[in-house]
């Protein structure tokens, strides 16, 4: 066995496979600073996953079901904004609701359009190589071959963590998260700011599941993002809504994962059920040593009324 | 409950009705596109819930409901989001599955189910100690870590049914069959003493909840921990209390689904009945003579979907579609209502 | 408070309660039997959809195929699940099916207890206790000796000698074809390296995590992959054919229950492992006819209920012979393959077959 190529290709995997949940979880973590909580990103990833694989499967152009992907997305973020900031409604109910209604909804018509013969998209190649980058030993497979999706993803990272951290909208994302009052006392317009952050949040969630579909698998079966919305939501939260340590929270989860398979293939003599445990037991091991009485913002999950402190 | 006009009286029960019918109008609409007569749909669907064989499939398909509703009543009362039932009740059945046969050999009929009961019931508890914990001392979101159980749970359950717990006489991996007569005795056709316990159990979460001291304290400290906190109410007690209450009772669903209906606990099941059971205690308002109707309704839907699968080939996933769409619809009817009444008022 | 919850419910129960009654009185409750009096209704139970390329779809096309010989009518209950499908087999009771098939072994516990309850005649998967005179059949696949074929195979294609397997789940079937494939492998490559990855507890549709699982043993140095995955199957096929359109290099697929040759764009499946449930059907309605059924009904390699799907035009004649030399000795009883269902037994198996390995 190349340990070096096998080790190079575990990493490359742990990115690529990392990157949906990283997607949502940048939108989520945008999300939750500005006040809203949504648990139905799992279901928006679905829905993301769900009409860009079926657009790419009808036009035959992976980007035009890319756009769909990110436009279900945003459009679901959009209703989930009117139901939280306008009608004020429960956001964790209207979130397991927007959940359940996806799954029926993708899996209803996946399983009436493609369930007789599993169409996939073909076999292609995914990544585009960087060159001179793409030929360092490890890092270079591992993060100058990936798919586009990927470069614009990691591109992202620092331009995220800018706006929110050093830009006066990011400010006011975070004034809207913490005391609404005193920003639409300011002038900003607190439901417009949550609604942004809502579209966004939904749209990133429909890229990543998109990503799933169509960047990595080429491929749709229902309930195909095996509950990666609610891990984005975790990593939203571990990572203190800062877009890097998201990111390192999701590629190390990515990694622990990738861990599990290396350690079955080395065949370490422990049952595979507790090694595909551990990436579940990390993320609850790492919230107590990081997460530990975290502070959620302060508004999370609460409508705001005018006149309110 | 004072001096109410009866349009607020009336209004969950119109809630209710609305996002019934208003997700069954959507559902119609989409068959309909899809070119599937939704008449001759939902005709079916509701077919398959009636006669004594429609019946009682629904009665014995809300008993596990109830008895996460239940748990779902008090929780959520609290303010605790314990989204962990499902992986609380496969640890729930799959001690119940090891431990029947065991107790079985030792105790008559009746003891031993009121130990195995107990035994699912503290099964279920005992897999919330530590999200409970981490959630009440160390302040980390039960939502993360109670999803991340579930996942534990899985993982730990198949492993359990392949290897230690596994009935060797058999082909596949399940713990030893329990034989018909030490099951829970049925009432009629199939319906078993669980569906009593389950309505008991929810009628008593109900009324402990309005009428007790306890009842009251929990929605203080699920309302505001800081009044809690200055009224001398034992908040970090309580909390624990209501999280392992809620647990204890998803496990004891389990020990239903072993003892009731199953007759043991076998790989690959995980029935998933969380999310139902959290929109359905949400739309009844945690009311509980609503609680057992919806439980009802959604059991009488899955059974639908079931035979209208087999008999038109829609696929199951339409419930699930009328399941999300209802509890949507209810949430947006709740301030539809709250609006006119607004409105009329001033 | 008491009184209105408590009479709210009793409403429920009552309305509920008297419309069972009525329909249970009323005249309509049965579909009128309007078939040839020779014709026999058999209901079909499986947990997934019976288009999904693997074992639910071969025990579909199977007994429909057998509707016209057998002068039988046939409904198929997909999506079943593995929870509880009484509710299911109780409507095929209600309706007068002569016999329901319940084909999952998740299903053969509460099949032989329904038919008891309803005398409905049933036919449950690996539980040869269950049979009951009359009323049970059991019917069993014995997939280790086509899956020793498919480890020949395996064995003597391999160019890196690292040879994979990759699984959704560890039900039984399964691992008899993992057994049987890790001795064929051993009979003609014993310094070969297995590796061997489970993808996850109950992931039978987890197609992300098959893609990469199947992946990292191809960058282990596999080039020959035995999965088993249900739905999963299609991320693992995906996973292999990436691998040789990117690498140019050849790389083996070997399936397991089901026929994806119309999917294999890329020319990577080298076999499959077929189940004909034909062959255990059509024994067992005939024996409905005869008033004989009650049996344990085996599909194998000898009675043709098992085979190999033919291999591509690029596997060399010296493979084909040794397929066909291994073949010969297992039908002629000189080669016996050991039939291991115990997760814990075919783990040990592995390491006893590949101690480098494991």
């Amino acid at each position: 066995m190349e340990v070096e190529a096998f080790i190079t290709v575990l990493l490359s995997a742990s990115l690529r496979a990392s990157i949906p949940m990283l997607l949502a979880a940048l939108g989520e973590a945008y999300n939750e600073k500005g006040g809203i909580l949504n648990l139905g990103i799992e279901g928006m990833m679905l829905g993301g996953a769900f009409s860009g694989f079926a657009v790419a499967l009808i036009t035959g152009s992976v980007f035009l079901g890319f756009m769909t992907g990110v436009a279900v997305g945003a459009i679901s973020g959009l209703i989930f904004a009117y139901l939280s900031v306008t009608l004020k409604l429960d956001q964790i109910i209207t979130g397991i609701g927007f959940t359940i209604l996806m799954v029926g909804l993708t899996g209803f018509l996946y399983r009436y359009f493609y369930g007789r013969n599993f169409p996939t998209l073909g076999v292609s190649k995914k990544t585009l190589a960087i060159p001179f980058l793409s030929k360092i030993p490890v890092i270079g497979p591992v993060l100058f071959d990936q798919h586009v999706v990927v470069y614009l993803t990691l591109l992202l990272i620092p331009l995220l963590h800018w706006i929110l951290f050093h830009t006066t909208f990011g400010l006011n994302i975070r004034a809207v998260g913490e005391t609404p009052g005193a920003a639409d006392a300011a002038g900003v317009n607190v439901a417009q700011i949550r609604y942004l952050v809502a579209v966004f949040a939904g749209a990133m969630a429909g890229l990543g599941g998109a990503f799933l579909s169509l960047g990595n698998l080429s491929l749709f079966v229902p309930g195909e993002t095996q509950g990666i919305g609610y891990i984005a939501i975790a990593m939203a939260m571990l990572g203190k809504w800062s877009p890097y340590r998201v990111f390192i929270g999701a590629w190390l989860f990515g990694m622990v994962e990738s861990l599990a398979v290396g350690l079955q293939i080395i065949a370490v003599p422990v049952q595979p059920e507790f090694i595909l445990m551990l990436p579940y037991v990390g993320v609850i091991v790492a919230m107590v040593f990081l997460a530990r009485n975290a502070r959620l913002p302060a508004k999370l999950m609460l409508p705001y009324e005018r006149g309110e402190r | 409950m004072n001096e109410m006009g009866w349009t607020e009286r009336l209004r969950p029960y119109i809630s209710l009705m609305f996002a019934i019918i208003a997700s069954f109008t959507v559902g119609a609409f989409l068959l309909w596109i899809l070119g599937i007569n939704p008449l001759r749909a939902y005709q079916v669907l509701f077919e398959a819930g009636l006669g004594k064989l429609g019946i009682t499939q629904t009665l014995i398909k809300m008993t596990p409901l109830l008895m996460i509703s239940a748990g779902l009543m008090i929780v959520l009362s609290a303010g605790i989001w314990n989204l962990g039932e499902d992986g609380q009740f496969l640890i729930g059945a799959i001690l119940v599955g090891v431990a029947a046969p065991i107790i079985n050999a030792y105790l008559p009929k009746i003891p031993a189910l009121l130990i195995l009961g107990m035994i699912g019931f503290l099964g279920g508890a005992a897999w919330a100690i530590i999200p409970a914990v981490l959630r009440i001392w160390y302040g980390l979101n039960e939502i993360i870590t109670t999803i991340m159980t579930d996942y534990l749970a899985i993982y730990l359950t198949s492993w359990l049914v392949k290897g230690p717990f596994r009935d060797p006489s058999v082909i596949p991996p399940q713990t030893p069959v329990i034989p018909l007569v030490r099951r829970i005795p049925q009432i009629w056709g199939g319906v078993h003493i669980g569906l009593i316990i389950g309505v008991v159990a929810v009628l008593g979460v109900h009324f402990l909840m309005r009428n007790s001291t306890i009842g009251w304290k929990i929605l203080v400290v699920g309302k505001s921990i800081k009044t809690a906190v200055h009224t001398g109410i034992p908040v970090a007690r309580l909390s624990m209390m209501a999280f392992l209450l809620s647990a204890g009772f998803a496990g004891l669903a389990g020990a239903n689904g072993v003892l009731g209906v199953k007759g043991l606990f076998q790989g690959d099941w995980n029935p998933a009945y969380g999310f139902t059971a959290f929109a359905l205690v949400y739309m009844a308002r945690f009311k509980g003579g609503t609680v057992i109707f919806l439980a009802y309704f959604f059991s009488f839907l899955l059974l639908g979907g079931q035979m209208m699968s087999l008999r038109l080939g829609t696929p199951v996933f339409f419930v699930t579609i009328l399941e999300g769409l209802m509890l949507i619809f209810f949430v947006v009817n709740e301030y539809l209502f709250q609006h006119v009444l607004e409105r009329r008022r001033s | 408070m008491l009184k209105q919850t408590g009479l709210r419910f009793s409403l429920v129960i009552l309305v509920g309660v008297l419309l069972g009654l009525v329909m249970s009185l009323g005249p309509g409750g049965h579909v009128a039997m309007s078939q040839n009096s020779n014709t026999l209704k058999v209901g079909l139970i499986v947990p997934a959809s019976k288009t999904d390329h693997g074992w639910n779809e071969q025990a579909a096309d199977s007994l429909l195929a057998l509707e016209g010989p057998l002068n039988i009518k046939v409904e198929i209950a997909e999506q079943a699940g593995y929870g509880d499908i009484s509710p299911i087999f109780l409507d095929f009771a209600k309706r007068g099916f002569d016999l329901v098939i319940c084909h999952a072994s998740g299903y053969q516990t509460i099949c032989p207890e329904l038919a008891k309850q309803t005398g409905v005649k049933t036919a449950v998967v690996e539980n040869p206790h269950a049979v009951a005179k009359g009323l049970v059949s059991d019917y069993e696949s014995q997939a280790q000796d086509v899956a020793y074929l498919a480890g020949v195979a395996a064995g003597l294609m391999t160019k890196t000698n690292i040879v994979g397997i990759v699984v959704s789940g560890e039900p039984p079937t399964w691992n008899f074809i993992t057994t049987g494939f890790a001795e064929g492998l051993h009979s003609v490559n014993p310094n070969a390296h297995l590796l061997y990855t489970l993808i996850g507890a109950a992931a039978y549709e987890d197609v992300a995590d098959a893609k990469r699982d199947t992946a990292a043993e191809l960058a282990a140095g596999a080039d020959v992959i035995l999965g088993q995955g249900d739905g999963a199957s299609f991320g693992m096929m995906q996973a292999i054919s990436e691998k040789k359109k990117n690498s140019g290099k050849q790389v083996w697929f070997i399936d397991v229950i089901g026929d994806k040759r119309s999917l294999d764009t890329e020319g990577v499946l080298l076999t499959s492992v077929l189940f004909d449930f034909t062959k255990v059907f059509t024994p067992m309605i005939q024996d409905i006819r005869n008033g004989d059924f009650g049996k344990v009904y085996t599909l194998d390699m000898a009675n043709g209920g098992m085979r190999l799907l033919d291999f591509p035009g690029s596997v060399p004649a010296k493979v084909r012979a040794a397929v066909a030399q291994a073949k010969a000795n297992i039908l002629s009883n000189k080669l016996q393959v050991p039939a291991i269902s115990d997760p814990g037994q075919m783990h040990k198996l592995l390491k006893k077959l590949f101690p480098g390995s494991f």
